[in-house]
């Protein structure tokens, strides 16, 4: 009887072990790794995303970095604007502007920005953000930028 | 009479404790390392982290415990997931090479290779992702626009322009002057036209071939079975790629996971290898801290 309980504890223990060199989880970062990248490949195809981030390794692969998507920060008034140099303290939001440019994300730095606006002699009726997108052309070796996406953010009463 | 006792000299003594050390052991204490040197994003991430690498350091058996890394790989997720859509892919790899040094004891009973297969699994699918990106998704890098453009604008690979590309002090401050120009975007400036030499033009295309087809061969080589005759080679191939990246491309943190990596996923009986991935770790760790490319660029002038 006895022997019989130790072959069946011992059975049990080898079935654990076989259960544990088996199990699936073991494997849980590999899965995780690919299911990041197959969310990251369509982000950046088909929406904002630059390749360089968000998790699926296409660093180095493509112009369409942050680097080459330049954020400008614009103060509007009534008949003219005037680009603002971006304060030093926003540039991390500006950085992750630039590499998903989302409506959200513009309106939010636009918003900052509006909120750090000193008084001056004109009335600021919006700050406008946009992205700038670079292009190569090899022929020519020219390096140029076009506007992107934009986003303008209406001040209420307009910031003296 | 007794002979006098014959004592090896200290690197051999050294390097022969280097490869006692189990496979296990010496990937988790080179990620402690990393963690101990590399700042880890704010404060909430580096400052747990920190104190954890410490400990593991002082006290070696925390390393074979699965909630240590758990504990790593949650302090590193706090920091990666809100910054995911900007934060480096190196960061994401982190969060993923804790969690298999957790796996790895938590739901294994042969620790050492299951982490060995995690590691050559996570190798060969990084590289596999990286030339996915770079020679189908991507529109502007097999035709060498990336690197022409790179090599022109990128400050980053400054030395390597300098060095490999055939372009002058001059040249590149005059470039680097447009670029500026381009991007205060003075009266309504929307395109600058860049001095690109010849040399620097053959250089830009030979470094995307090349980069293509050993990043593919790094990816297939990890990807392939471990008995495979070739397999072997997937040391080398990795080892070359990083001595030939690294010293140009400021991207240590990277750099040293894909060698901790190569380590964990090393048969143990390869001793020399070992040692080579060992020396690429410290190598990444002395050219992040040494200017040499500056001083090579200085002397070749």
């Amino acid at each position: 009887m006895a022997r019989t309980s130790d072959a069946r504890t011992a059975g049990g223990a080898a079935g654990r072990a076989s259960r544990r060199r088996k199990n699936p989880l073991r494997f849980l970062a590999l899965y995780l790794l690919l299911a990041v990248a197959a969310v990251q490949v369509p982000l950046a195809k088909l929406w904002v995303l630059t390749p360089w981030r968000g998790g699926g390794f296409g660093m180095f692969s493509t112009l369409d970095s942050s680097s080459f998507r330049p954020v400008r920060v614009y103060a509007v008034g009534d008949g003219w604007e005037r680009r603002l140099k971006l304060p030093e303290d926003l540039g991390g939001p500006a950085y992750a502007a630039g590499c998903l440019p989302t409506d959200g994300r513009l309106e939010g730095l636009a918003r900052r920005v509006a909120a750090r606006l000193r008084p001056g002699k004109r009335t600021v009726r919006a700050v406008r953000v946009e992205v700038w997108k670079t292009a190569f052309d090899p022929a020519t070796t020219t390096l140029s930028v076009r506007p992107w996406r934009s986003v303008r953010y209406e001040l209420d009463h307009g910031a003296p | 009479m007794a002979r006098p006792e014959t004592r090896e000299p200290w690197w051999r003594r050294l390097a022969a404790s280097l490869v006692e050390i189990d496979s296990f052991d010496l990937a988790a204490r080179l990620t402690l390392v990393y963690f101990m040197v590399r700042p880890l994003g704010p404060w909430w991430a580096h400052v747990p982290v920190l104190l954890m690498a410490s400990c593991g350091l002082l006290v070696p058996w925390l390393v074979r415990r699965a909630g240590f890394w758990f504990l790593f790989a949650l302090a590193v997720a706090s920091w990666v997931i809100p910054a995911w859509s900007f934060i480096d892919n190196h960061a994401y790899l982190l969060v993923y090479w804790c969690l298999a040094l957790g796996c790895s004891i938590a739901f294994s009973d042969e620790r050492g290779e299951t982490l060995a297969t995690n590691a050559r699994w996570m190798l060969g699918l990084v590289f596999a992702l990286a030339v996915l990106w770079k020679v189908v998704l991507s529109p502007d890098f097999m035709n060498g626009h990336f690197f022409r453009a790179t090599l022109l604008a990128d400050q980053r690979f400054r030395e390597l322009s300098l060095l490999a590309g055939g372009v002058t002090a001059e040249t590149y401050r005059h470039n680097v002057a447009l670029l500026r120009q381009l991007g205060e975007g003075k009266l309504g400036l929307t395109a600058v036209q860049l001095t690109e030499p010849h040399q620097q033009v053959v250089f830009s295309y030979v470094a995307t071939w090349w980069t293509a087809l050993v990043e593919t061969a790094v990816a297939i080589l990890f990807l392939l079975r471990r008995r495979l005759r070739i397999a072997f080679l997937r040391d080398w191939m990795l080892l070359f790629f990083c001595w030939m990246t690294y010293p140009f491309a400021s991207i240590a943190g990277f750099g040293w996971l894909l060698t901790i990596m190569g380590v964990a996923q090393l048969e143990p009986e390869r001793r020399a290898v070992r040692l080579l991935y060992l020396a690429t770790f410290g190598f990444i760790l002395i050219d992040k801290l040494v200017p040499w490319t500056q001083g090579l660029v200085a002397l070749t002038r």
